[in-house]
């Protein structure tokens, strides 16, 4: 309830910074000579606050606020940043270099926050109604876990049945799936479709078995599907670890450039008053 | 959907928040205390490979992304001194693109054009130390600049808000904001695309600047003071004066599609008419060259002077040459009676003599002219601002060319530095160019110095303030345009020849058609009747003359031929008419037109016939004078007009019958001999391309037409009025001309000694009875004598009021009974005349749209582009 509340706060706020950079820009453009000055002030002094965000984490023992805020300040001046930035840009396509990578660099470190957004807003609620939680950093580890009760499985199996069928399904079928991480992408999607198929063939096998064969066979669906669950959490988990990746990197860099813009304007605008 | 699956088994090793977690995590046996912080396995027996984490390997991307932009950006830097485009903001605008491309493909873009700074070592430190931009705007002034003004006066025109001195403008700006100069950038944004605008400005961005601000030109905007009569005009006229009420406004004022201003014609237009007879007034209009003082008690012999004064002129005298002459008689009389410390009697003897040296220019009189013009380039005159000198030098440099002395004249031009002289050089050089012969030559010489003459002399010429060279200038390149068949062209000249030589062409314009028509061809017998008659194509003229009586057949020759003649009539006036050129004359109109100006040239005042119509022109000259030949008139008959005309009239209504059927005719030929006769005063704005050929067809137009008058005035040759009071022993000077030479010599030459000028002024006529304002301080400039075009922040152009709404004069011009505004005559024009059309849903009313926001408009034509090229070195 307080975070629906506080979420209401903050569309509240944010809805009327919108509607104020809505009046600025129909003001500007009418009455400023050179509104894109202005406008990169303020574009430059959110992105410098949005880039405080990173740096304030590394200075945690200092108070400057809980890192929940930073969060809230980070992403709506973000979504903010986004309206400056075609105010600054006149909503039109820029046509020298520099403006040009500097364009392309913005809309990649939006678009990588937008997506950064989604996917920490969407992916706990996903790994939580998923269940059994588990560490990143652990995963290798469950994983080989389930590897060795597999192979263990297998082999008690072979030896009191004298059979190879098992053997033979688990080296063509189940050695890449519990030796690496599969189906990253599909889980993204909450595909279950490369876990069924995978059960299914398990299944189709279970009438060439004995009894002993086909209780195996149902132990080894269970560590499949342990193995599809901890899958799931490597692939949500690791999105949620990588998509700092790109865009913290691309923000560097476009703030690089935005210096190199920020000198080129200085040099070269004249001495406007504004 | 929740998985319950078996729970995963639990381990002790927990997230680590370090830069290297353990080699073998990844094949799920970690050991049990990870690796060191040095990134080194504690296993000593059987040693990992330690990997980086999560957290150290994003800090790695993220700082060799920043190492990468970081080279980038200095490759980007290092590559921007032979490359600017990849810091460039964008393409410029079409006009500065096409400018300023690159001469060669591949070749860098050339910033510094319009940059102070490009290379990025300065403009790096430009922000970090403080940078005129100043320097910006002022290249931009370099191109975009008025050649009236000098080179300061454009920087405070373009650089000032709205080029206005502080007091003027900035008590209505908001102060903190621009209270400075402006910057051409502040509304001037380039490198915003090809087909960007960058001279478009919203009413909100002008009115941003100031305090008081409005909702629209109704709402709001300030009400009109005394507009449009703020600033005095130079010409004492009131229209409110009984005499001045009946004459329309285009008699004075004209309007074309550039001007904003209703421009005046000039005074054998508009005032001549009635006030010339005025100037003939000796008394208001001489001024006393010399004269003794009444205690003196020896009388001079003034023989001596009075022989120079009214001894026949020699050949190519001017006016000018004459009052040198004067001026040496009267120094050697007073040489003769006087020691030199005694004071002269006159102001005009004390400026004769002041500024310069009187010994070497009575001395240069009387050797060759390449000597004089060296005596000239000496150090002695160097610094001389004696205008008469230089005058002087002119006219007889002018007077004697000679292969050798153009040669001469040259040379001296070429290495001359200073600029009086140059100037003297250049007006040499210019009356070369009325000879194609000697413009060749020029040419050729020219050449071999690597001179381009016409474009270098002219534009250099055309920047000069020097009145002198205004004058010239715009003599030189003031041309009619007049389109005329073969055969009316020959006519045409014949007629102009006639003007030229005989009449005055400053009244023959006022003649009408018929006028003209009756001195030509009747009272003067100028007009090849013949001829006349070759040019009519009525096969059946002969038939219907038949039956006539001689003195009937030339009655309706007379009125025939004149139908014929009014188009070469026209075409004869049109260049000094307001109306526009008459239709396109035939070839017998054509020849007819130069047999009449002919006879106009011959004998008659110009100014005077050309106020006639064609009838009495027509009547006097081709009944009453026998000019013309009836069977040519005849033949250009039309048959059934005439039979009908002449079927119930009486015989001695046959003549005006006649002359009413010819007058159409004559009418434009009437018109354009008026035209071409008096002065042009259409404004020389552009210089011809090709100065040979126009040198050779003016040579053609100068041969025929009294062009004089648009020469300077100097260079004039009136009839000087000298006369002797022996009872006060002074000798004055009256010629009864409207801008004497030699008045106007006087008054703008002098040395700039304020006593004696006002003396000066005073004695020179009583010129402020119609001019308001000429004073000491500003009878040098070229605008005391005329309104000038003041620069104004509105931009209201009559044109399109007039031609395209119908709108009368009085419309907005409503006459005021007492004086009106400024003397003007009339009421100030208020706001609420304008609003009525000037509003969103009619006209409009941007702020652009009657405002300037520079007070003086950019003057750049072809050649001042071509000359900009230079200036840039792209042509």
């Amino acid at each position: 309830m307080l975070l629906k509340k506080r979420r209401r706060y903050m569309w509240f706020w944010t809805s009327l910074g919108f509607c104020a950079l809505l009046l600025y820009t129909l003001y500007a453009r009418t009455h400023f000579v050179d509104q894109a000055f202005d406008s990169g002030l303020l574009l430059i002094a959110a992105m410098i606050l949005l880039a405080l965000y990173n740096f304030k984490k590394k200075i945690s023992f200092i108070p400057l606020g809980t890192s929940k805020s930073w969060t809230q300040i980070h992403i709506y001046v973000g979504l903010l940043s986004s309206f400056l930035f075609l105010i600054h840009i006149s909503f039109k396509y820029p046509a020298g270099a520099l403006e040009i990578l500097l364009t392309i660099l913005y809309v990649l470190t939006f678009l990588t926050g937008i997506i950064g957004l989604i996917i920490t807003r969407f992916f706990p609620n996903r790994l939580t109604a998923r269940g059994h939680e588990v560490v990143f950093e652990n995963i290798p580890i469950e994983r080989k876990n389930l590897r060795v009760q597999v192979e263990q499985l297998i082999i008690e199996t072979a030896n009191t049945t004298e059979s190879k069928h098992l053997i033979d399904f688990y080296i063509n079928n189940l050695v890449p799936y519990f030796s690496s991480p599969s189906n990253l992408i599909m889980h993204l999607v909450e595909s279950r479709r490369p876990l069924r198929a995978l059960i299914d063939k398990v299944n189709d096998l279970k009438r060439y078995c004995n009894q002993t064969e086909i209780e195996s066979l149902n132990k080894i669906n269970e560590l499949i599907k342990s193995k599809d669950h901890l899958d799931y959490h490597n692939s949500l988990q690791g999105c949620l670890k990588l998509w700092l990746f790109v865009h913290i990197p691309l923000a560097y860099a476009m703030l690089i450039f935005a210096a190199l813009h920020i000198l080129m304007v200085l040099s070269f605008r004249g001495r406007i008053p504004f | 959907m929740k998985h319950k699956g078996p729970p995963p088994p639990s381990h002790p090793y927990n997230r680590p928040n370090r830069p290297f977690v353990c080699g073998r995590q990844c094949e799920g046996s970690p050991c049990q205390f990870g690796p060191l912080p040095n990134g080194k396995c504690p296993d000593k027996n059987n040693p990992c490979q330690p990997k980086w984490s999560l957290r150290k390997r994003r800090t790695f991307i993220t700082t060799l992304t920043c190492l990468l932009s970081l080279a980038m950006v200095s490759l980007c830097l290092w590559l921007s001194n032979d490359h600017p485009i990849l810091l460039s903001p964008g393409p410029l605008s079409i006009h500065h693109a096409k400018l300023l491309r690159p001469s060669e493909p591949g070749a860098p873009e050339q910033c510094s054009k319009c940059h102070a700074v490009t290379d990025n070592n300065h403009w790096f430190s430009a922000n970090l130390i403080e940078h005129d931009h100043y320097v910006d705007s002022k290249t931009c002034i370099e191109c975009h600049q008025n050649d009236r003004l000098s080179s300061n006066q454009n920087i405070s025109a373009w650089l000032k808000p709205h080029g206005l001195e502080d007091t003027k403008v900035y008590p209505e700006m908001i102060a903190q904001k621009f209270n400075k100069e402006t910057h051409c950038i502040q509304c001037h944004r380039e490198h915003r695309g090809l087909h960007a605008s960058i001279t478009v400005m919203s009413e909100e961005q002008c009115q941003n600047c100031h305090q008081k601000q409005f909702n629209s030109f109704n709402d709001g905007h300030p009400e009109f003071k005394i507009f449009p009569y703020k600033n005095p005009i130079a010409i004492e006229f009131n229209h409110s004066r009984k005499e001045h009420q009946d004459m329309q406004c285009t008699t004075c004022h004209t309007y074309n599609r550039k001007d904003e201003k209703q421009m005046l014609s000039n005074f054998q237009q508009s005032c001549a008419q009635c006030h010339q007879k005025d100037l003939t007034d000796v008394d208001r209009f001489k001024f006393t060259v010399f004269q003794l003082a009444p205690t003196r008690e020896k009388n001079i012999d003034v023989s001596p002077l009075m022989e120079y004064l009214f001894s026949s002129p020699s050949e190519g005298s001017s006016a000018l040459a004459q009052y040198l002459k004067v001026k040496k008689s009267i120094y050697e009389m007073l040489n003769q009676v006087l020691p030199p410390s005694e004071s002269i009697d006159t102001p005009f003897l004390q400026i004769l003599f002041k500024g310069c040296d009187p010994q070497k220019v009575i001395a240069t009189l009387g050797i060759s002219d390449s000597e004089m013009a060296s005596i000239w380039a000496s150090e002695s005159h160097q610094n001389s601002e004696d205008f008469f000198l230089q005058n002087f030098w002119a006219t007889l440099l002018k007077n004697n060319r000679s292969n050798s002395i153009h040669e001469d004249v040259l040379n001296l031009f070429l290495l001359q530095k200073e600029p009086q002289l140059k100037r003297i050089y250049a007006l040499y050089l210019s009356y070369l160019y009325r000879s194609p012969e000697l413009f060749s030559q020029l040419n050729a010489l020219m050449s071999q110095n690597s001179i381009k003459t016409s474009d270098s002399i002219l534009s250099w010429m055309k920047k000069q303030d020097n009145l002198l060279l205004k004058n010239l200038t715009q003599w030189l390149y003031s041309t009619p345009s007049i389109s005329l068949t073969e055969q009316e062209t020959s006519l045409f000249n014949e007629f102009q020849e006639i003007i030229d030589s005989e009449f005055n062409d400053k009244t023959w314009i006022s003649w009408s058609i018929d006028k003209f028509l009756q001195i030509l061809l009747i009272e003067e017998e100028f007009i090849d009747m013949d001829a006349i008659l070759l040019a009519l194509e009525d096969d059946d003229l002969e038939k219907k003359l038949s039956d006539l009586k001689l003195d009937e057949q030339l009655a309706q020759l007379l009125v025939l031929r004149k139908n014929s003649l009014s188009p070469i009539f026209q075409k004869l006036k049109t260049p000094f008419l307001k109306t526009d050129a008459p239709a396109v004359l035939s070839e017998q109109d054509q020849s007819l037109l130069e047999e009449f100006q002919d006879i106009v040239d011959a004998k008659y005042d110009p100014f005077k016939w050309s106020q006639n119509d064609l009838t009495p022109f027509l009547t006097n000259v081709l009944i009453e004078e026998e000019h013309i030949d009836i069977d040519t008139i005849l033949l250009n008959l039309d048959d059934k007009k005439l039979e009908t005309a002449l079927k119930d009239v009486d015989s001695d209504k046959i003549v005006s019958t006649l002359l009413k059927f010819q007058k159409q005719r004559l009418e434009n030929i009437f018109s354009s001999l008026v035209k071409l006769n008096t002065k042009n005063t259409e404004k020389a704005d552009s210089i011809p391309a090709e100065l040979t050929d126009y040198a050779t067809d003016y040579q053609k137009d100068l041969k025929n037409r009294k062009q004089k008058q648009s020469l300077p005035y100097f260079f004039d040759e009136p009839s000087p009025q000298w006369s002797y009071h022996p009872e006060t022993q002074s000798i004055f000077y009256a010629s009864g001309l409207h801008a004497d030479p030699v008045h106007l010599a006087l008054l703008e030459g002098h040395p700039k000694n304020h006593k004696l000028g006002s003396i000066l002024i005073s004695q020179l006529g009583d010129c402020s009875s119609c001019h308001t304002h000429p004073s000491i301080k500003n009878v040098n400039e070229a605008n005391v004598w005329r309104s000038p075009i003041r620069k104004t922040l509105h931009n209201f152009k009559h044109f399109p009021h007039i031609q395209n709404m119908s709108m009368e004069c009085a419309h907005c011009h409503k006459k005021e009974g007492s004086g009106g505004i400024s003397g003007s005559g009339f009421y100030p024009i208020k706001k609420a005349q304008c609003t009525n059309c000037h509003n969103a849903d009619v006209a409009g009313e941007d702020c652009l749209q009657c405002h300037n926001y520079h007070a003086d408009q950019l003057h750049l034509d072809v050649n001042d582009a071509k000359s900009m090229l230079i200036k840039l070195g792209l042509d």
